[in-house]
């Protein structure tokens, strides 16, 4: 047996039908064995070369078939999202039919499947499967597994073709309607609205998806070719700093419910931290890091950035301490105030720093 | 074309065909297989789904009830296998109709294919014919297209249930159902290139499956099934033989038996002797088995006779013969002519129960066979009987009151001939020109209906005729006898042989003559054939020498054939080194065909437990599936589901334990603890705790039902 033929069986199954179709066969050898009816014999070869047919059917509609994956672009822990399955046929001739997508995240198989009952040859055939992924951080859909059943669901043919996506998964965002209202709206009762696109113009730059096309300069982009757009300077913003402890004890690392109260303060500062930077307040990221701080984050377009930090935030022992806030920008024309400035610690059991500017400590229990 | 009409369609074809397949082996009786057919015809147009009390439990368990009861009144009384496999069939006949009548969904059309194929089984146990290969071929075909379109529909039915939409507006993406019976309907799914391309594939399996059974090893375990083909009704070949009681099978074409006269050019006719009689009283023929003895069968031969001169064995004539299952033990040999010795096949000394029988006239039968045989018969020229006076004078005997009244009318016949070939050849001329051949029989008057042929009637079958000289000839004291066999001209020029119908049954005397042995005489007059158009003549020709063909090198195909097939294709490759005989060829062959037979037998055994074994294992470098956990978590669901908890369409596990913790059910903490556990397991490379998981989904199951909320009133 040659070695490809030798791994393609490997990806073969008998379904139930087909153990019932060879309990048949089985049963149909030993009365023909024993009548010496030649009929029979005939007949089961019948059953025998169908199984074979179904063999190379199954093998011929896998032949030509590419997978490809459509991540969305933003999801979150726990949140339910659609991940687009694409099928191409590529063979000249042969429709496929009855083909099962199965996508293997992190080497394991997802446990939904997208079914394609005909792809025409040289057609594209879309759908989706909704799923969520419980925990934040990086997930490596390596491959897929494409199986059929066809054509008669004898066998599960199945083959693996690999094909590699990161996909980040930012921690779970939950709603605070119920938190205090001193997180949400004492500070922001503080708050003067940030004046983003009608401060004083600070620079040009090129264009950037998600830009505000408003802020396109026309003039300076037909000189060079290419978009820009106008940036201007906060003239005012309040300042919120989050510290997020993202320590454990190292006894406890592998503890299943601290792990599970670590990823709440996460999820509970990513969640802070798109409410601030949403209503208009300049966010200051601090975890316990030996990197350097994030920059000021002040836009919702930098929310990306925050939720990117957070996803891929490792756990670490209480002795490693939290980052330095980062430093205003001192070329601000106006600089962004410091008086009203609140300070969010979001911990788990561990001391908070001890800052001067500290507003309000959430714990998660 | 749309998909569901086509499986519809493709469905009634497969199941049809094998009720056909069952149908043509004649063990239905034909009320019931026209009843059938038209059952199955009328479920076509009918739509169960039009009518709700058809879905309901009530109607089903009724019909269910109903079927079982029949059944067991049909098979539960049975005495005997024959009518335990009468009832059988029609039990099958019934379920498949039901079946029919009552298509409410998928699962009903693979009852029917279930029960289709049992049909085609139980007409595989009891066919022989090329009709039969080629309805196989075309239940093959209809059965890829319809495994095929069933297969496809039940993927439908079980993976299009949901259909996710991206969510508009920056909302949560939207699931809705899709409409199964939208696709049902499409023609886009199959269509005529699909149906070609199926058959084309169907060929090329039949023609895979012809090369396995080729390859297949044959062994035949001396254990016999009960069920067997229905035996062929004969006349004449029993014990007895009553004038007038029968022989109306002129018009039955049915074939009783094939036969080759290998290296001989065609005779215009072939006589085939089946029974003699001997002793006659009142219009009754009965056999004396004189010397009767048992044959042993040793290695699928049979020494009959082997006494002879040198040139009797080397002019001695081989014919082959492949005979039906009669229902009479007779096993046919050439006449003239003296059987020497006969072959049989090796499975004969299988058969259970199955025996040979010789008498000292050569009558040979074989009592206990159901089954189609092939033989092969040597015979060699008629000698003269070495039998004492005693032992032929049982073919002289005749009553006093016989002997007075037909000896005046033979010696009136025989005028002056003198010697005895002269008195029988002027008596068998007599009764051809004097008396006419009918098969519209007359009542006999109630005294010895030989008179009432010779002397009122002047008309009958071959039977009076053969009865009317032996007893003519028996008067003259010349020994005498009848013979029930058949006499054919059919020559087939396909297949190069004769072939024997029922219609073809015969009856002839063979006279004892000095210095010349057992004689035939045929008394009978010259019948004119039935005429038949020539393409009708042709066409049947045609097949039956595929039957002929078919029956040869299919279903006689043994370890023999296999072997004998296995040395050609060997000697197409040279040797080096021809291998030393040491022994007779004789003693090789017999240990070489068991050899054989273990050989494959084995090889095939080995090859399909590492195939299974192959099978069935799950790819240990592939990505593991996670059935553990998905096994846990669908028993919880079931759990919540008696609980009134149904998982909503696109919802994650955790949302459902959210809800479930929002309306403050018991079931909300363990639940959750369980996602946790799975969520845990699955994606966190963590093993699933056992017993934790046992004591949650005890926990689940221990929690007291939920009190229905009460009803509004009015």
């Amino acid at each position: 047996m040659s070695l490809r033929l030798y791994t393609r069986l490997r990806g073969v199954r008998l379904t139930r039908d087909g153990w019932w179709f060879c309990t048949a066969g089985i049963c149909l050898f030993f009365v023909a064995l024993n009548s010496g009816n030649n009929l029979l014999y005939l007949l089961l070869s019948m059953l025998i070369s169908l199984m074979v047919a179904s063999l190379v059917l199954a093998e011929a509609s896998l032949r030509g078939v590419v997978p490809r994956r459509q991540p969305p672009s933003r999801l979150h822990a726990g949140a339910p999202f659609l991940m687009g399955i694409a099928l191409r046929n590529d063979k000249q001739r042969l429709p496929s039919f009855s083909i099962e997508v199965e996508d293997l995240c992190d080497d394991k198989v997802v446990d939904k499947r997208c079914y394609f009952l005909k792809i025409p040859s040289g057609r594209t055939q879309q759908t989706a499967y909704r799923h969520s992924l419980p925990h934040r951080g990086r997930y490596l859909f390596s491959a897929f597994r494409i199986s059929t059943k066809f054509p008669f669901a004898l066998f599960r043919s199945s083959r693996y073709i690999e094909h590699r996506s990161e996909i980040l998964v930012y921690p779970a965002l939950v709603s605070l309607a119920h938190w205090p209202k001193a997180l949400t709206t004492a500070v922001g009762d503080q708050s003067v609205m940030r004046l983003g696109r009608r401060g004083s113009f600070h620079a040009l730059r090129e264009y950037r998806q998600g830009d505000d096309p408003r802020e396109i300069h026309w003039r300076s982009s037909a000189r060079r070719q290419r978009l820009m757009v106008r940036e201007h300077e906060v003239e005012a913003v309040q300042q919120v700093t989050l510290y997020i402890d993202n320590s454990l004890p190292v006894d406890k690392q592998q503890d299943r419910e601290e792990l599970a109260k670590l990823e709440k303060v996460i999820s509970w500062g990513a969640s802070l931290g798109a409410f601030y930077l949403d209503h208009g307040y300049a966010v200051r990221l601090c975890v316990r890091s030996d990197d350097p701080p994030l920059p000021l984050l002040w836009s919702p377009a930098s929310l990306q950035k925050l939720l990117t930090t957070l996803a891929l935030l490792p756990t670490v022992s209480p002795e490693v301490p939290f980052q330095k806030p980062p430093k205003l920008p001192s070329s601000a024309a106006v600089p962004i105030a410091e008086h009203g400035d609140s300070l969010v610690v979001i911990r788990s059991g561990a001391q908070p720093p001890r800052e001067k500017h500290i507003g309000h400590v959430v714990e998660a229990s | 074309m749309r998909f569901a009409a086509t499986h519809k369609v493709v469905s009634y074809l497969m199941v049809t065909t094998a009720f056909v397949m069952l149908a043509l082996t004649g063990e239905l009786p034909l009320w019931l297989s026209l009843l059938t057919l038209l059952a199955i015809g009328g479920s076509f147009f009918f739509d169960p789904q039009r009518y709700p009390l058809m879905l309901g439990r009530a109607y089903n368990f009724s019909l269910y009830a109903a079927v079982l009861l029949f059944s067991t009144l049909l098979v539960g009384s049975s005495a005997s296998a024959e009518s335990f496999w009468d009832g059988g069939l029609r039990v099958l006949c019934l379920l498949l109709v039901c079946k029919l009548w009552q298509r409410r969904h998928n699962g009903d059309y693979l009852q029917a294919y279930v029960v289709s194929f049992v049909m085609l089984l139980a007409a595989t146990f009891v066919e022989n014919s090329m009709v039969y290969a080629l309805l196989l071929f075309l239940y093959l075909v209809f059965a890829m297209w319809t495994l095929t379109l069933f297969h496809l529909r039940r993927e439908m039915e079980e993976n299009y249930l949901l259909k996710h939409l991206p969510g508009r507006h920056g909302q949560a993406a939207e699931s809705e159902r899709v409409e199964v019976e939208r696709i049902l309907n499409s023609r886009r799914v199959v269509g005529p290139p699909f149906l070609l391309t199926t058959v084309g594939a169907g060929l090329l399996t039949f023609f895979l499956a012809f090369f396995l059974f080729l390859l297949l090893p044959r062994f035949h375990v001396s254990i016999d099934l009960p069920f067997h083909r229905r035996l062929l009704q004969s006349t004449g070949f029993s014990d007895r033989l009553e004038l007038g009681s029968h022989g109306l099978l002129r018009d039955n074409p049915r074939v009783v038996m094939r036969v080759e006269q290998p290296g001989q050019p065609p005779q215009k006719t072939l006589r085939l002797r089946g029974v003699s009689f001997a002793h006659y009283e009142n219009g009754r023929w009965s056999q004396r088995r004189l010397g009767e003895q048992i044959l042993n069968v040793q290695h699928g031969v049979v020494i009959v006779e082997l006494v002879g001169p040198e040139m009797d064995r080397k002019s001695a004539k081989r014919t082959e013969i492949y005979l039906e299952p009669l229902d009479a033990g007779a096993l046919f040999t050439p006449s003239p002519g003296r059987t020497l010795s006969l072959l049989l096949p090796e499975s004969f000394a299988g058969l259970t129960g199955s025996h040979l029988s010789v008498t000292l006239d050569g009558q040979i039968a074989v009592h206990g066979r159901r089954t189609p045989l092939h033989y092969a018969v040597l015979s060699g020229p008629t000698s003269v009987p070495e039998g004492s006076a005693d032992e032929l004078a049982i073919y002289r005997e005749l009553s006093p009151e016989l002997r007075l009244r037909l000896r005046t009318m033979a010696l009136q016949i025989v005028a002056d001939a003198a010697t005895p070939d002269e008195q029988a050849e002027r008596l068998s001329s007599h009764l051809q020109k004097n008396y006419a051949y009918t098969t519209r029989l007359w009542k006999p008057s109630g005294g010895d209906p030989i008179f009432e042929f010779l002397e009122k009637e002047r008309r009958g079958h071959c039977e009076y005729f053969a009865t009317a000289l032996a007893l003519l000839l028996r008067s003259l004291d010349i020994p005498s006898r009848t013979v029930n066999g058949y006499l054919t001209a059919e020559w087939n020029r396909f297949g190069q042989f004769f072939v024997v119908r029922q219609q073809h049954a015969h009856s002839w005397v063979e006279v004892l003559l000095p210095g010349q042995g057992w004689v035939v005489f045929d008394p009978t007059p010259p019948q004119s054939p039935i005429p038949r158009l020539p393409f009708v003549q042709e066409l049947r020709q045609l097949l039956d020498g595929l039957d002929m063909g078919f029956g040869k090198y299919v279903l006689e195909y043994d370890v023999s054939a296999q072997q004998r097939l296995s040395d050609r294709l060997s000697s197409l490759w040279p040797r080096r080194d021809p291998p030393q005989v040491t022994g007779s060829p004789t003693s090789q062959s017999s240990w070489r065909k068991p050899l054989w037979g273990l050989v494959g037998l084995g090889g095939f055994g080995v090859a399909l437990l590492v195939i299974l074994r192959r099978l069935r294992r799950v790819e240990p470098s592939s990505p593991k599936d996670d059935t553990e956990g998905r096994g846990v978590i669908r028993h919880a669901l079931t759990v919540l589901r008696r609980r009134g908890y149904q998982r909503g369409p696109g919802e994650t596990l955790q949302k459902l334990a959210d809800r479930i913790a929002d309306d403050g059910d018991p079931s909300a903490p363990p639940f959750a603890q369980l996602v946790e556990l799975y969520y845990a397991h699955r994606f966190g490379d963590l093993p699933l705790d056992r017993s934790e998981v046992t004591r949650l989904i005890k926990q689940l199951r221990a929690l007291p039902r939920r009190p229905r909320p009460a009803e509004p009133r009015p």
